[in-house]
């Protein structure tokens, strides 16, 4: 009879078995492994709980033999406690008469079952510890045996490869559908050449991607950055805002080039409180946008949506810089063609100022001289007072328009630029900037005689004439100084007025700035502002010059 | 819409700053502003040997002149636009 039964059991273990390992779902595995437990020994009650990462919790704990309505009057979950936590920190089976009798016991929540007879087996994968079985109030009030033992250990047993399977075939249908999707937003990104549309697109897929909350791209400015793009919750209200470099999570991962995971950022010190409250985040994550060893950029991503605590994980961290990896030389390349496209633009229009100069000098002006000739000439043939009067007349009328030609070639593209240099050209500039306005300019040159190359010159001069002009319009200076030097394989401009100075985290569009600053960048180059109300302006231009 | 100018009023000292084009008259940041429908005279002033200049006479006979500092056209620009919203003030 005893033999009977002990076969009976074995084969309902093999057929368990064989049943664990052909479920794929790791959910539905550790559901039936605690009915299977539960039938095997007889169990009333059964329950199986799963040990977080750190070794010292229960995070998931699954029920059979309790009433819903019990347990959801009972309400929070075990973390692992008392006798449930005994197995959870020794991993070896363990038996017991009456749960309540043993001294390690903490009891049991209002409206818990009332539990007797006990028996515990750990859940070992791979030499560690994954879980454990729980099961009370053997049927006919008897105590658990070691036939009983013995049968949930060799269930843990096929339990533990069940577990790995399902936690295996999860695994790679995951990644499988995210090697889809990176796949997918690859070959869209690859074909958005327009940037700002594109950080827009990356913004939102990796959202997708990661399951978070929000994700921002920041992009360098100045010393800042800039959100230019956003995606996700509140993100309409984020773009075009900044944080600082030097004060930011993002502007450290800007420097290092490094990823970072946060789990909890309002307990870290690096992360700025105050913009952790305006982007409403618990949990972070920075990956750089970095193309051929320089960092682009920033992507940041904050709270993982579906999980309670908002943690990025391992894997969402290598998944965000995979993608961070595809989304940087996409970027980079719409910016290259950006830049080519507007340096194309730029040179084009010089081209065609300088053609316009030279048509106004050398037809429109040689023209008008030959007609002053000829005026000159008639002026002293007439015989009348007012014959002579009305050409004296003409005359002017020609000598005045003859001037207003050369001055007007002079603004198109000065010639001195061309074929002086640099030097010369603000020279002739600042000395005609300082007759008309009365505003002293001191220009000081160090260059010592050498030529710039033709777009760097023509760059800096342009900057020169808008930031004069701003000085009209804005500073109510009285004082401007103007320094071009040589510097470590570099030009440097610095112009600095003595004016009134603005608020320089008002965006200043009507200033000319950004022309300014997109002139410069074209060049490799780098604009710098540095003004405060009352304190006047500076503007630091550096060029780098080919070797 | 803002230029970079030197201006003189009834041919007095000159001076650098920035006028704008204000919904209803020219500001100066000097701190002076006249209204579109105070100018009786609007034109195109050009000297011998000097730069073409923007003249606005008032209708109290005021005679302020603006020259240009920023490029090509800014001057006849500025002149079209003073006329336009004088013609809309009138109307």
């Amino acid at each position: 009879m005893e033999r009977a039964l002990a076969d009976s059991r074995l084969r309902a273990l093999v057929d368990a078995g064989m049943a664990l390992t052909a479920e794929l779902s790791l959910d539905a595995v550790l559901q039936r492994l605690v009915e299977t437990a539960a039938e095997l020994t007889g169990a009333r009650y059964a329950a199986l709980g799963v040990i977080d990462a750190a070794g010292g919790r229960l995070e998931r704990f699954l029920t059979h033999g309790v009433e819903p309505e019990v347990e959801a009057a009972i309400g929070e979950r075990p973390l692992g406690r008392g006798i449930l936590g005994v197995l959870v920190r020794d991993a070896t089976p363990l038996r017991l008469h009456d749960l309540a009798e043993d001294p390690r016991s903490v009891g049991f929540p209002p409206g818990h079952p009332a539990m007797r007879t006990f028996l515990g087996v750990p859940i070992v994968l791979r030499g560690i510890a994954y879980g454990n079985l729980y099961l009370t109030e053997k049927e006919g009030g008897a105590d658990f045996g070691e036939d009983d033992e013995e049968i949930v250990i060799l269930l843990a047993a096929q339990a533990a490869i069940a577990i790995e399977n399902a936690r295996l075939y999860e695994a790679s249908t995951q990644w499988s559908r995210r090697l889809e999707s990176l796949n997918d937003v690859g070959n869209a990104i690859a074909t958005e050449t327009d940037v700002p549309a594109l950080l827009d697109l990356v913004a939102r897929r990796l959202l997708e991607l990661l399951g978070a909350r929000l994700v921002l791209v920041l992009l360098p400015h100045g010393d800042r950055l800039r959100v230019a793009a956003a995606a996700g919750a509140g993100a309409g209200g984020l773009a075009g805002t900044s944080v600082e470099r030097a004060a930011s999570k993002s502007g450290r991962v800007l420097e290092t080039g490094r990823s970072e995971r946060v789990d909890a950022l309002r307990d870290d010190p690096e992360v700025d409180q105050e913009t952790v409250r305006r982007f409403g985040a618990r949990s972070g994550l920075w990956v750089p946008l970095q193309v051929r060893g320089r960092v682009i950029g920033v992507i940041a991503a904050h709270d993982k949506a579906s999980v309670d605590d908002a943690r990025f994980s391992d894997d969402d961290l290598r998944l965000a810089e995979t993608f961070a990896q595809r989304a940087a030389i996409a970027v980079d390349l719409s910016e290259r063609v950006a830049r080519d496209s507007l340096r194309r633009v730029v040179a084009a229009q010089e081209l065609e100022r300088r053609r316009l100069a030279r048509e106004l000098h050398d037809e429109t002006g040689q023209a008008l001289t030959s007609i002053l000739l000829g005026l000159r000439a008639l002026e002293e043939r007439v015989d009348g007072d007012d014959e002579r009067d009305a050409v004296a007349s003409i005359r002017h009328l020609a000598v005045d328009t003859l001037q207003n030609v050369r001055r007007l070639a002079v603004e198109l593209r000065p010639k001195a630029l061309d074929d002086f240099g640099l030097v010369a050209a603000l020279e002739r500039l600042t000395e005609t900037f300082r007759d008309q306005t009365r505003i002293d300019v001191d220009f000081v040159a160090s260059l010592t005689g050498e030529q710039l190359p033709g777009e760097v010159a023509t760059a800096l001069y342009r900057i020169v004439q808008e930031a004069l002009t701003n000085v009209v319009k804005h500073a109510s200076a009285s004082g401007v100084s103007i320094l071009l030097t040589r510097k470590n394989g570099a030009v440097a401009l610095v112009i600095e007025d003595d004016g009134v100075g603005f608020d320089a985290a008002r965006p200043a569009d009507g200033f000319g700035l950004q022309g300014m600053r997109e002139r410069v960048e074209l060049l490799g180059g780098a604009l710098r502002v540095e003004t405060r109300e009352g304190a006047g302006t500076t503007v630091a231009v550096e060029v780098p010059l080919a070797s | 819409m803002t230029y970079a100018v030197v201006l003189s009023e009834d041919d007095g000292p000159e001076h650098a700053g920035r006028l704008e084009l204000a919904r209803d008259g020219l500001a100066f940041s000097g701190g002076g502003c006249v209204p579109y429908s105070a100018l009786r005279d609007v034109y195109v002033e050009r000297r011998v040997h000097g730069r073409p200049a923007l003249i606005l006479v008032s209708d109290v006979g005021e005679r302020l002149r603006i020259e240009s500092l920023e490029g090509l056209g800014a001057l006849h620009e500025l002149a079209e636009q003073v006329f336009e919203a004088r013609g809309k003030a009138a109307t």
